[in-house]
């Protein structure tokens, strides 16, 4: 009803300071959520992008555990004191996961923690990602720059160390690695401590750096497994040299390696058995001698590009309900749980800015409300004299909530204004991320913030949302005023 | 034919924990074409006779009958139907509405229901009575910009927007001076004899009291006294 238009227009022009009050709430609400769900969202794009492109892919098949298992290990992402179960019959697995049409590449890893040992000068933690380099690249082949060296090559054992990593050890050990080198590479498996040298074939930065998962090196997945002591059920015979016989005869092994020197025990030894020749019994640095007993197909992790984002989920549904059908105790995931903790940062900062959003709605809608309820209680006269004319309930209705959606709109233009003007200047300018946390959460050192038409109309929605929340209380209170109180109104 | 009547009505008010009876009791009859006057001093009961007559109130006892359908039964989305179809009222205190100019407040009634006339009819219609109240120049005035005088023509041309059998007056000349008076109690009988309008007042103004065709004295919530005088007697 036009009138009713000029009505509610008339009279939020004549009730400035209520207008205004209502008004600049509503624009500074919906430029807070255009701001704040613009930057949310294209972090959560650009966490996404970070992981599915650089370390996850779509979905993660792993075996069935009890709690957390992302690629990091169980429980989370800082912990390795528990042992990855290996994906049981991967064969079958691997075969039906690749043979799904939605699946558009798929690589297998083996994943654990280790140290680099600079014997007296200390250590360095490190997480393993153990891969078949060939395919791993192809799965992501603009994950990592190699800035020194060169890329490991398939079937040759070797270790890729980060630019971090290397920055790290020549800081802290003071000892300053190249491509070539030789490392010694401690892993923690059910069997305890194993000790390998590996080469270093080269050193390798991601493209889109990440402080969190700076501490990612790769290695050959053989070597990896060797580390974590993925050997097969019967070990095979070992041959021991005479050194390393004339060692085992000691009395007490363990303090030549924790407590004292050996020659200190025994003397006649001491020329014949190195710490070298020690380490080489206990941690098998030189793959050769154990090579047979190490499970070549044993892996923690497949996985899989997707032709289609959108189809995660049915493929995770297809995946999880073939594993039952078959019996096979494997589980598939999507990237959130695969990155561990750092892909579930971007859901938390959603959370917390929806509870943000849902305390600006509740201070917004009390503090409409009260003002319309002066508004109505002002006009009763007015409201009064409408109903005696004839205006049913309905016509006061429509007339508040015209008014609530007229003020609603004219300030929701407002706020989208400024706030897509303020996103536009932050998209040229970028938005820094001054901590590795909110690195993480941009997905990258400099957030861009787009504004995406799904946000806008979030924004506007929720606004409108909340001025007809606010008018509901208001309206009430106008719909209980009688006709007779025209009369007693001045 | 009877448009009006009440049977037996009686209105309590509370006041704190007392309550004020305003009407104790009153039997009345209306006929179509009525030009009749309620009056009586200051608190015997002719606004709430008013008010039970215009369906903005409802009677505590009794019952009201208008065009022969009785208020009692009807729920509000009736009663404003009905107010809206058979009703026009005038207000003590005009009532108009302040962001409405005065055209938009006379036409405001007639944009609450489904009229079936024309714009232009309408339009003509409006015009007629702006200038039969003396408002033309003011048309677009807003009602604070206009004086208490002008402000009660508003809303008697506002009363009579919706050619309403019934108009409801509550002193509908208080505000008025007595020329201007004059001239609207014409239009009122010229209306009343040409729309066979019923008009009923409540007034102290014994101008309006010396040409009405049906007078009701009240005292004290009772009906003290009834005239009825032969129709346009009163006219000048």
């Amino acid at each position: 009803m036009p009138v009713l238009v000029k009505i509610a227009i008339r009279n939020l022009r004549e009730h400035r300071s209520k207008t205004l009050i209502i008004g600049i709430i509503i624009a500074i609400g919906i430029t807070v959520m255009l701001l704040g769900n613009s930057l949310m969202e294209t972090a959560a794009r650009g966490v996404q992008r970070s992981f599915i492109d650089n370390y996850t892919g779509h979905v993660m098949i792993s075996a069935q555990t009890e709690g957390g298992i992302s690629l990091f290990g169980r429980q989370g992402a800082q912990t390795g004191n528990e042992e990855i179960p290996r994906i049981p019959d991967y064969e079958r697995v691997y075969e039906y996961a690749t043979s799904l049409p939605e699946v558009k590449i798929a690589t297998s890893q083996v994943s654990g923690f280790g140290l680099f040992s600079f014997e007296e000068k200390g250590n360095q933690f490190g997480i393993l990602f153990g891969i078949e380099p060939e395919n791993y690249r192809s799965m992501f082949p603009e994950s990592i720059t190699v800035v020194e060296g060169r890329y490991l090559e398939s079937g040759e054992e070797g270790i890729l160390l980060s630019e971090s990593k290397i920055k790290e050890i020549e800081e802290d050990i003071g000892i300053v690695l190249s491509p070539g080198d030789l490392i010694l590479v401690s892993g923690i498996g059910p069997m305890g401590f194993r000790i390998r040298e590996l080469p270093i074939r080269g050193i390798f930065r991601f493209d889109q750096e990440v402080e969190g998962l700076s501490q990612i090196n790769f290695v050959d997945a053989q070597s990896l497994r060797a580390l974590l002591g993925m050997v097969v059920a019967t070990a095979g015979q070992m041959n021991l040299s005479s050194e390393e016989t004339s060692f085992l005869e000691l009395e007490n092994p363990e303090d030549g390696l924790f407590g004292g020197s050996i020659v200190e025990l025994s003397e006649s030894q001491a020329q014949n058995v190195s710490e070298e020749a020690l380490l080489d019994i206990l941690g098998e640095r030189q793959s050769g001698s154990y090579t047979a007993q190490i499970d070549a197909g044993a892996w923690h992790f497949i996985l899989l590009k997707l032709e289609d984002e959108n189809q995660v989920d049915p493929v995770i549904a297809q995946l999880n309900h073939w594993f039952t059908t078959e019996g096979i105790a494997a589980q598939a995931a999507d990237w959130k749980v695969a990155s561990g903790g750092f892909g579930a940062l971007a859901d938390t900062i959603q959370i917390v800015f929806n509870v943000l959003i849902l305390i600006i709605a509740v201070v917004a809608i009390i503090i409409i409300m009260n003002t319309l309820v002066i508004s109505v209680i002002e006009r009763t006269g007015e409201i009064g004299t409408m109903r005696a004319l004839g205006a049913q309930k309905r016509t006061v209705r429509r007339m508040f909530v015209l008014e609530t959606l007229s003020i609603s709109i004219a300030f929701g233009i407002i706020g989208v204004a400024v706030g897509a003007t303020t996103i536009g200047i932050l998209n040229l300018t970028g938005l820094p991320a001054p901590n590795p946390f909110l690195e993480i959460l941009f997905g990258g050192k400099v957030l861009h913030p787009a504004l995406p038409l799904s946000s806008l109309l979030y924004a506007l929605g929720i606004m409108v949302a909340i001025g007809l929340v606010a008018s509901l209380y208001p309206v009430a209170v106008a719909l209980r005023i009688q006709p007779v109180q025209a009369i007693q109104a001045e | 034919m009877d448009i009006v009547k009440l049977n037996g009505v009686k209105k309590v008010y509370p006041l704190g924990k007392v309550t004020v009876e305003a009407i104790k009791g009153i039997d009345l009859c209306i006929e179509k074409g009525d030009f009749i006057s309620i009056a009586g001093p200051s608190g015997s009961g002719k606004t709430t006779i008013l008010n039970m007559i215009g369906c903005i109130d409802k009677p505590t006892e009794g019952t009201v009958e208008i065009s022969e359908r009785c208020t009692a039964e009807m729920r509000d989305k009736e009663l404003t139907s009905l107010r809206h179809e058979f009703l026009g009222f005038i207000f003590q205190s005009f009532n108009l509405i302040p962001v409405l100019n005065v055209f938009e407040n006379i036409e405001f009634p007639l944009l609450l229901g489904k009229d079936k006339t024309s714009k232009k009819e309408k339009t003509q219609w409006l015009e007629y009575l702006i200038e039969e109240v003396g408002l033309s120049e003011q048309r677009i005035q807003r009602p604070n910009e206009l004086s208490g005088g002008q402000r009660q023509r508003v809303a008697i041309a506002r009363a009579l927007a919706t050619k309403p059998e019934i108009v409801l007056a509550d002193e509908p000349t208080a505000n008025l001076d007595s020329k201007t008076g004059e001239a609207i109690i014409e239009l009122m009988k010229k209306l009343n004899r040409e729309q066979s309008t019923t008009f009923i007042f409540s007034t102290h103004d014994p101008a309006i009291v010396s040409i009405a065709d049906h007078v009701i004295h009240l005292h004290d919530g009772l009906v003290v006294e009834e005239q009825r005088r032969q129709r346009d007697a009163g006219t000048r």
